[in-house]
């Protein structure tokens, strides 16, 4: 029984506690036993002693504490300022207009670069915190329920104190200084961690991946992960030290080298048309064969493999820029992608695709050359590879794009209301990745003209514009 | 800037009928419109009208084209607050005062369609007829003495019907407890809709809803907890049949079996206490009842630095018109007077005016032994279920699956975890509001390290 308020109550309540007992199988209880119903009878005496214990129950007892309760974890330091509280409504409405992660992404990274968080009490990043700025990582570790501790450094003393968010920044800064270092630890202690996580720690070993990683990389190739077993092929193809083996005799097969009749150009091409059941397994087979593999089982190499590997059926030409990101030098990497990018079906997803692998520089060229090809999927990505406002230029190519451009035409009438639909999703695209001044120039030109100055189309051009002083 | 003006012709051709129209006419006065705003381009005209419910309705206006938005239930589009809303933009633009467009609109215009204004006409309305006033027929003392002596007939056998249906109910609940609690719970649901239907017939229809509630109260509670949670529900039904068979039967009593006073009443009852001062809209509670209404709970926080004082707004509306936007946003503040049911401890009430607030008034302190404030008033008014409670400052944990509050003197409270949002769980609380029930505390809203938390209805 809870405490008592009162001690008067004390004995009335463990009296009246049999009366309730009894009521719950069934029957009269002693009427004796309350204060009001004692010395009445019958079907009175019951309804005074429920209501006398009824009342009693709430004005006498006081919940008591479990003895082991557990103290939610702060909310860890946040350390930007929070975003100002009359921007909040605006904030919730545009970054609820798409559940697409990029966009999340876009808008949140925005912030970050002017200087301001979201509020947690409006948002909080996933788990994995991955694609978000940094300063929402200890948020992030709060959320998947880890105590972000922050360490100096990481070393088998200290590899408990840190998070998995943590742990795997650490590791890739450890293999920036000091690859051996950072791979020992993977050898004592990734074993013990689930799959998901020690796949994401044996990726980082592609940070200063070189032949003294051939043998711990070998030794994951028994792993019990399947994913971390594709991870450590990839790594050792980046290696160029894998033979071929069934599995990239099985992929080759699929494929013939052929001579053009009058240039003798010699390209790699599929022997048949395929069906749906053999386009999933040369899919299969590509995440698991490393491009070297396939190129010795081509009796080619590399190079070779990349220059003459056949663009003509899309699918093939995707799945092999596909492969040569996971697992081929840079060189293979880059003379496929200047073949790959010609191609008229090239858009911005495959550029993000083989972001990683580029400099901003690089992405910041090549995302104008498909730009101007017409290609604005995946727009939102951009800002998450080159920083959150884009170079003039870039924006400059989005804005003369043919369907862009045309956002500023429409009517803002119903017979309209498709284009109007696109207008906004462009809107909605364009707001959180314009530097201020663009989106300003955007503003003005779309207010009081296409939409009404709180049409909440224009709201991801307010937000960005609001965003003053802190960039 | 000139703003856009309305035609008399326009707003008639707007109007769906002549009877909305003259509805429209009625809601003209000043005092029924707490706020009437425009927006700084004049494109847009908004207000809050206030019916007959406790919270006012939200009207606005794109005066590009006559399209409108109102919160209340009326299926005529537009309503006769949009229309009264019009017609007095028509009559006086210096009567609406220039602000930012508000959120709400925002998100309207975001789902709206334009409306096309080519179809309308304006045959069979007309404006001025339905402002001229009506000629009032004479009063006839014999009519009034007759309808006077019907009304108390008609009390009189409310009453007696009211009485019987009491006796029903306690019959009832002896049932209950001589078979076994235990058993009435295995079929709680539909016993308690048989009593609740015969409460209906009885003219208790304030009683057989919340007797209708008592399954999802009960069933919500942790296992251990129910048995002791529905016979203290039963306990305090046997406490509110007692109160209106004692004799003494306050308003306060049947306004708890019947019904409650409609506004007009309260507003004119000079025994109805007052309060004014600044007042933050803490929460929101909707409940679908099963008989097809949906009751708004609005909880509302006076922001007096000499200590917390409560008010709850209550509003019903049919399930079948739909979700209903709410008048108010979470955590907005405005000064005002509230007038307040007659009771011994007032908290029901509605507002008699309401001016924007200049500056946000901050959270009084939490009380400490909140508990025993808690206890004070339901040993005045010991039918009484959930009340607000401001708590000290304090924090969440956990004990297994079950959440609470703790305060830092050492008091606890167990919450309904599920209200209780993952972020607000990891904030240092430096006051909070619940609704407490002796069994469990469902948490509001509070005054976090990181700034006010309301939680969503």
């Amino acid at each position: 029984m809870p405490p008592v308020e009162d001690a008067r109550f004390t004995e009335a309540i463990t009296r009246l506690e049999a009366a309730r007992r009894r009521w719950l199988t069934g029957g009269d209880a002693d009427v004796s036993v309350g204060a009001l119903a004692a010395g009445t009878e019958g079907g009175e005496g019951q309804l005074r002693l429920l209501a006398e214990a009824a009342q009693l129950r709430q004005i006498a007892l006081r919940p008591v504490a479990p003895t082991q309760m557990t103290r939610v974890a702060p909310i860890p330091t946040l350390d930007l300022p929070l975003l100002d509280q009359a921007l909040r409504p605006m904030f919730r409405r545009v970054i609820a207009a798409s559940n697409e992660r990029a966009h999340a992404q876009a808008v949140i990274g925005l912030m970050a670069n002017r200087g301001v968080m979201a509020h947690p009490f409006d948002w909080v990043p996933p788990k994995d915190g991955a694609g978000f700025p940094e300063v929402y990582w200890p948020l992030a570790d709060w959320v998947a329920g880890q105590e972000p501790i922050v360490q100096s450094a990481l070393t088998a003393a200290s590899w408990e104190d840190f998070s998995p968010n943590a742990r795997r920044k650490a590791l890739v800064e450890l293999r920036s200084s000091d690859p051996d270092a950072a791979r020992a630890l993977l050898e004592t202690f990734a074993a013990t961690l689930a799959a998901e996580e020690r796949l994401g720690l044996v990726e980082t070993l592609l940070t200063g991946l070189n032949p003294a990683d051939q043998p711990y990389l070998e030794s994951l190739l028994t792993d019990r992960s399947g994913k971390v077993k594709t991870a450590a092929r990839r790594l050792l193809g980046r290696l160029g030290v894998l033979a071929a083996d069934d599995d990239a005799r099985e992929l080759a097969a699929f494929f013939e080298t052929r001579k053009a009749l009058l240039s003798r150009k010699v390209s790699i091409e599929l022997r048949t048309k395929l069906n749906q059941v053999q386009i999933n397994r040369i899919s299969t087979l590509l995440e698991s064969v490393t491009i070297s593999q396939l190129a010795h089982a081509l009796d080619t190499d590399e190079a070779g493999l990349v220059q003459q590997w056949s663009m003509k059926n899309d699918l093939m030409a995707e799945l092999m820029l596909r492969a040569l990101i996971a697992g081929a030098s840079d060189y293979a990497l880059r003379t496929y992608w200047e073949r790959f990018k010609g191609e008229e079906n090239t858009g911005m997803a495959m550029l993000f695709l083989i972001a990683p692998r580029l400099s901003i520089a690089e992405i910041q060229t090549e995302a104008l050359v498909i730009i101007r090809k017409g290609r604005l999927d995946a727009l939102p990505l951009l800002a998450g590879f080159i920083g959150h406002e884009i170079p003039q230029a870039l924006a400059d190519a989005i804005l003369a794009d043919p369907r862009v451009r045309d956002v500023f035409k429409v009517p803002d009438d119903d017979t309209k209301s498709h284009e109007l639909t696109l207008a906004r999703d462009t809107l909605r695209l364009l707001g959180p990745i314009l530097r201020r001044e663009t989106a300003i120039a955007v503003r003005d030109r779309l207010q009081g003209k296409v939409f009404h100055p709180a049409d909440p189309a224009l709201d991801p051009l307010h937000f960005n514009i609001a965003l003053e002083g802190h960039a | 800037m000139s703003r856009p003006s309305i035609s008399t012709q326009a707003i008639e051709a707007a109007a769906p009928d002549q009877e909305s129209l003259k509805a429209a006419g009625k809601l003209l006065s000043a005092s029924k419109w707490p706020e009437r705003l425009v927006s700084p381009d004049g494109a847009f005209i908004w207000g809050a009208c206030q019916g007959s419910g406790a919270n006012p309705y939200r009207v606005a206006v794109d005066l590009s084209d006559l399209g409108a938005k109102c919160s209340c239930p009326s299926r005529k589009f537009p309503c006769k607050h949009a229309l009264a809303l019009m017609i007095q933009w028509s009559g006086s633009q210096a009567d609406f005062a220039e602000a930012p467009v508000a959120d709400w609109i925002t998100e309207w215009l975001g789902r709206r369609r334009k409306s096309d204004a080519s179809a309308a006409s304006t045959v069979g309305k007309s404006l001025a007829a339905a402002q001229a006033p009506e000629v009032e027929k004479p009063v006839d003392p014999k009519d009034e003495a007759k309808k006077e002596a019907a009304r108390q007939k008609r009390a009189e056998a409310t009453t007696q019907s009211v009485s019987a249906g009491l006796t029903e109910l306690e019959t009832w609940i002896l049932d209950q407890l001589r078979t076994g609690l235990g058993e009435t719970l295995a079929d709680v649901t539909t016993r308690c809709r048989r009593i609740a239907a015969r409460l209906v017939d009885a003219k208790a229809a304030a009683l057989a809803a919340r007797i209708d509630m008592i399954p999802a109260r009960v069933l919500g509670l942790p296992q251990k907890d129910r048995s002791e949670a529905l016979s203290a529900e039963l306990g305090k039904l046997v406490i509110l049949s007692r109160a209106w068979n004692g004799g003494n039967c306050a308003a306060e009593v049947r306004r708890d079996i019947i019904a409650a006073e409609p506004r007009e009443a309260l507003l004119v009852d000079e025994t109805a206490p007052r309060h004014s001062g600044v007042w933050e809209i803490i929460a929101t509670r909707e409940e679908t009842r099963r008989d097809g209404l949906i009751a708004r709970s609005t909880w509302l926080l006076g922001l007096d630095p000499a200590g917390p004082r409560f008010a709850l707004l209550q509003d019903f509306f049919p399930a079948a018109t739909g979700r209903q936007g709410s008048a108010f946003a979470l955590g907005e503040q405005f000064e005002g007077e509230l007038v307040f049911y007659p009771a011994r401890h007032p908290m029901r009430a509605h507002i008699a005016d309401r001016r924007p607030v200049g500056v946000q008034a901050a959270w009084p302190e939490g009380v400490a032994h909140a508990l025993s404030s808690y206890a004070r008033q339901i040993a005045e008014q010991p039918w009484l279920q959930d009340l607000p409670v401001l708590l000290p400052a304090g924090q969440l944990a956990m004990a297994g699956e079950a959440l609470w509050w703790q305060g830092h003197s050492g008091e606890a409270l167990p919450l309904i975890a599920d209200r209780v949002s993952a972020i607000v769980r990891g904030t240092n609380l430096l006051a909070c509001v619940v609704l407490w029930n002796a069994f469990s505390a469902d948490l509001l809203a509070a005054n976090t390290d990181l700034g006010l938390y309301h939680a969503a209805g």
